[in-house]
């Protein structure tokens, strides 16, 4: 017998004065135990569903919590990388400021006792000539020494943004063309033209940006005569119109042939004052990218040792700079 | 240690169950059905069978006596002890009175000198549990081995009464210390509750009233786990208990019941302190593991040559076990042994050590067992 049902008869005779059975108060209590057993399983199978469906709410709300802190770690990691870029963004600035006050200075008190000197040294030359004295080699000398300070004095104006600009639209295809028809480059080097913008207007400051491409042309051209085993040496200078989100632009592919950089210095190419040749400023490529980013434009360098260097520059065409005024 | 039990069914009148022969108890622990003592005539046949005992009992949820679970009975058991000597104490609640007063001053009218055990009745629903059991450990120590329960009145969680040397009355705690170097008591108390709603924040609380957890009303949840049975509330929201701890600390977690609801304040009144701050999770019972838990209450509480047990279960256990509920005393029985005589009573909180550790306090929807022998 279930011990249920011992239970329940117990309980139907100690209820009953003589002991006797009363089946009708058993079939009570039997009764009453289906009805606890529904009840139970009613209630249980109820709570169960409501817990069910709180854990499964607590995990999305847990899911979305994780969401929500992951998006605002990325936004603000994204927010400390911008004021990071802006804050050197301010100090580069700052110090291009006061590098441009003191390269003024400096180029001011420079090129007067250089022209003193240029001068004096052309008093001393005639005197001698009139004396019968053979001094053109020496004279040559010191000329080449005087161009190279100020040359070295421009540098340096340049890269301190000094000098302001004075743009024009230009027809970027023409004006390419007529500064590659005025370089010299030597003959031992090709120099292709993929030409595809011809209709593209740019604002240019025809002097300062051809300083830079010729900085890059010549850049090339050094790099490739002073690789002795090259199978060929070629520089392609391309261009196209693009789309890109900020606007059009224009963009400008001085590519070569050459040895190309190692990883390590491509990574100091635009550091002032990073040069690999002997007599170089290490100013030519940071004046180059000064000048194309004072133009708005941007530059980016490619090179693979072996497979040569590809130079990329990007400037907002006329339209896009109207585009941006209006 | 001799252990005499007498049974009272209105069919039936009184009968003597249990007997270890001729008595002459010091003690008379005796647990009526709501309304059985009302008319004064079973507690004076209780004084009449013993009257040089002290006579101290409450009302219930049900009565417990050898393996049965009573309702509507009277179950007195009289112990005779040959080494150990009994004190009592008492008091009742009043305005202005604290239940921490109350468990200090019925534990200063306990000489501590040679004082082993105390038992300890409550009124259920007029006192904190909580605070009471504190008030006691202030004055006799947190080390003292000291169990006992809440009265009940059924299910319905109206008045429950509780008595030393006269009737049971509203709003008495009520105490017995045991003294003597030859006494040995056990104890044991385990739930068997499982633990499986989500964890929850207890937001809004005061003393033993909960308003909120993770913010929004107890209340609206109970209900929703309820559903249907939300019409029976408080009594339906025992199928549901509380297991409360304090954030990072799972293994001080007690079990706290409803004893009310404020419906107007979505708020729902404990046997014990509800602490802001704490963790809270819903509870649902099983009958096997809840049986089991009785089980495992009995292995504790055994000691060598025990004679008398007293079972205070929780009113909750009841409700939810129905009819089975002579399965969790049986348990109790099964490895208590037949030497050993069981009384007790379905209380609305249970007092005892916790289960893992060895500090006193209130709970709720435990099997907690008191076993004593002398050596």
């Amino acid at each position: 017998m279930h011990k249920l049902l011992e239970r329940q008869l117990k309980q139907v005779r100690r209820a009953s004065a003589s002991g006797a059975l009363d089946l009708d108060a058993l079939l009570a209590l039997v009764d009453a135990a289906y009805t606890e057993a529904d009840r139970e399983r009613s209630y249980t199978n109820h709570a169960h569903k409501v817990m069910r469906e709180e854990q499964a709410d607590l995990l999305k709300r847990q899911l979305q919590t994780t969401e929500a802190i992951a998006r605002m770690g990325a936004e603000k990691a994204e927010a400390e990388r911008a004021r990071i870029a802006a804050e050197a963004e301010l100090l580069k600035q700052e110090r291009l400021s006061l590098l441009g006050q003191l390269t003024a200075s400096v180029a001011h008190e420079l090129r007067n006792p250089l022209s003193t000197i240029r001068n004096t040294i052309h008093a001393i030359y005639q005197a001698a000539q009139k004396k019968g004295f053979q001094i053109d080699r020496q004279m040559a000398r010191v000329e080449r020494t005087i161009d190279r300070c100020d040359g070295i004095i421009d540098d340096l104006l340049d890269y301190a943004g000094t000098r302001e600009l004075n743009p024009a639209p230009l027809g970027l295809d023409t004006w390419l063309g007529e500064i590659l028809d005025a370089e010299k480059v030597p003959e031992r080097i090709t120099v292709e033209r993929r030409f595809a913008a011809q209709s593209v207007l740019v604002p240019i400051d025809s002097e300062r940006l051809r300083c830079a491409i010729a900085n890059l042309i010549e850049n090339a051209a050094e790099a490739m005569l002073d690789a002795p085993d090259l199978a060929e040496r070629r520089i392609t200078v391309s261009t196209h119109a693009a789309a890109t989100p900020t606007g059009a632009m224009a963009e400008i592919v001085i590519a070569d042939t050459g040895p190309g950089m190692p990883a390590d210095v491509l990574a100091r190419a635009f550091e002032p004052l990073f040069s690999t040749r002997a007599f170089g400023t290490g100013l030519g490529l940071p004046t180059v990218k000064r000048i194309i980013e004072q133009h708005d434009g941007d530059m980016v360098i490619g090179s693979v040792p072996g497979a040569g260097t590809r130079v990329q520059i990007r400037l907002p065409t006329a339209a896009a700079k109207n585009s941006q005024a209006a | 240690m001799k252990v005499e039990q007498r049974v009272w069914h209105a069919a039936q009148g009184w009968s003597v169950t249990e007997s270890d022969g001729p008595i002459s108890p010091s003690l008379v622990l005796f647990f009526a059905s709501p309304g059985t003592l009302d008319d004064g005539k079973r507690f004076a046949d209780i004084k009449s069978a013993y009257p040089r005992a002290a006579l101290l009992g409450c009302t219930t949820g049900g009565e417990i006596a050898a393996v049965d679970v009573h309702d509507g009975a009277v179950v007195a058991t009289a112990i005779e002890f040959a080494h150990t000597q009994v004190k009592f104490a008492e008091d009742e609640v009043a305005p202005g009175k604290s239940a921490f007063d109350i468990g200090a001053k019925i534990a200063a009218s306990l000489p501590a000198q040679g004082l082993h055990n105390v038992f300890l009745l409550s009124d259920g629903t007029q006192v904190n549990g909580t605070e009471l059991v504190a008030g006691v450990q202030h004055v006799l120590g947190r080390d003292l081995c000291l169990t006992g329960g809440l009265a009940g009145d059924g299910a319905n969680f109206g008045s429950t009464k509780v008595g030393l040397n006269g009737n049971p009355a509203s709003g008495k705690v009520v105490a017995v210390g045991f003294y003597g170097d030859r006494i040995r008591v056990g104890y044991g108390s385990v739930g068997g509750w499982d633990a499986v709603g989500p964890e929850r924040v207890i937001t809004r609380a005061d003393g033993n009233t909960l308003y909120d957890l993770d913010g929004e009303p107890a209340l609206d949840l109970y209900k929703q786990y309820l559903g249907a049975e939300a019409a029976n509330l408080p009594a339906s929201a025992l199928l549901f208990p509380l297991r409360i701890h304090p954030k990072g600390r799972p293994d001080e977690s007690l079990v706290r019941t409803v004893v009310g609801i404020d419906a107007m304040k979505k708020a729902m009144i404990f046997a014990g302190t509800i602490p802001k701050g704490h963790i809270a999770q819903v509870m649902l019972g099983n009958f096997d593991q809840l049986i089991a838990g009785a089980g495992r209450a009995a292995e504790k509480a055994a000691i060598p040559e025990a004679k008398l047990a007293i079972l205070v279960s929780c009113i909750g256990r009841k409700l939810l076990l129905g009819q089975r509920i002579g399965d969790e005393v049986e348990a109790v029985s099964a490895v208590l042994g037949g030497n050993c005589r069981t009384t007790g009573f379905y209380s609305y909180g249970e007092i005892a050590p916790l289960e893992n550790l060895p500090v006193c306090d209130l709970h709720n929807q435990t099997m907690t067992i008191t076993t004593f022998a002398e050596m």
